[in-house]
């Protein structure tokens, strides 16, 4: 089982999220996203890409500003071999 | 929050030049003059505060920065401290086993050498989040 760890960066994304298409919904740019979340585009553009797997609380904050929840919000890319406790 | 850290980024790179134009005022007084050993010690001390004064411009400057920024400049730095480590190992082994010309180099030079390299972590790192 591979672990999700925040901050962690690859090529190919093990998380998947909407962000984009939340962001049309609302017709916001990166920087909007980022203006109301209160840090760099770069760090939007590095979570909405894949390239960074955000923390708890920046997923949470980006929820909220969508007003949606942070499990539609992002989605596990594979969950083969991953056991319900 | 983006005004502060703009305001934090223009006092980190505004001591940062300070220091180094300080160092290379130093650098170039103490091979053109040679001055005595006391005004050596004390403008040692000087260039130190300096580059504290850099540092704590640097830290604050860190902490106003969001996650990703963060991992930008950990990983440039976990880059710069490998490569430092790397090239001090490589010139000290060789040093002990062929006479290096201290006439061309010496351990001041290094001091961009670990600079240059925290610049082409951050490149780096830049580039892999951009």
């Amino acid at each position: 089982m591979q672990a999700v760890c925040s901050g962690h960066a690859k090529n190919t994304p093990e998380m998947k999220n909407t962000i984009k298409v939340e962001r049309a919904k609302k017709n916001w740019t990166q920087a909007d996203l980022a203006q109301r979340l209160g840090v760099s585009r770069q760090a939007v553009n590095a979570v909405e890409t894949g390239k960074f797997v955000p923390s708890t609380v920046l997923a949470l904050k980006m929820a909220l500003a969508f007003g949606t929840t942070v499990d539609q919000l992002f989605q596990l890319e594979d969950t083969d071999g991953l056991v319900n406790v | 929050m983006e005004n502060t850290l703009k305001n934090n980024r223009k006092r980190t790179l505004v001591s940062a030049i300070v220091w180094a134009l300080s160092y290379m005022l130093f650098m170039f007084i103490v091979k053109k003059f040679e001055p005595p050993m006391g005004i050596g010690i004390i403008f040692t001390g000087i260039l130190s505060l300096g580059f504290a004064w850099f540092l704590y411009n640097f830290i604050r400057e860190l902490a106003h920065l969001d996650e990703v920024q963060r991992s930008i400049q950990l990983e440039a730095m976990a880059i710069a401290f490998c490569l430092s480590v790397l090239i001090t190992m490589v010139l000290g082994i060789l040093e002990m086993v062929l006479p290096l010309d201290n006439d061309n180099w010496n351990l001041q030079e290094l001091v961009a050498f670990f600079f240059l390299s925290y610049a082409g972590g951050l490149l780096w790192a830049r580039k892999k989040y951009a």
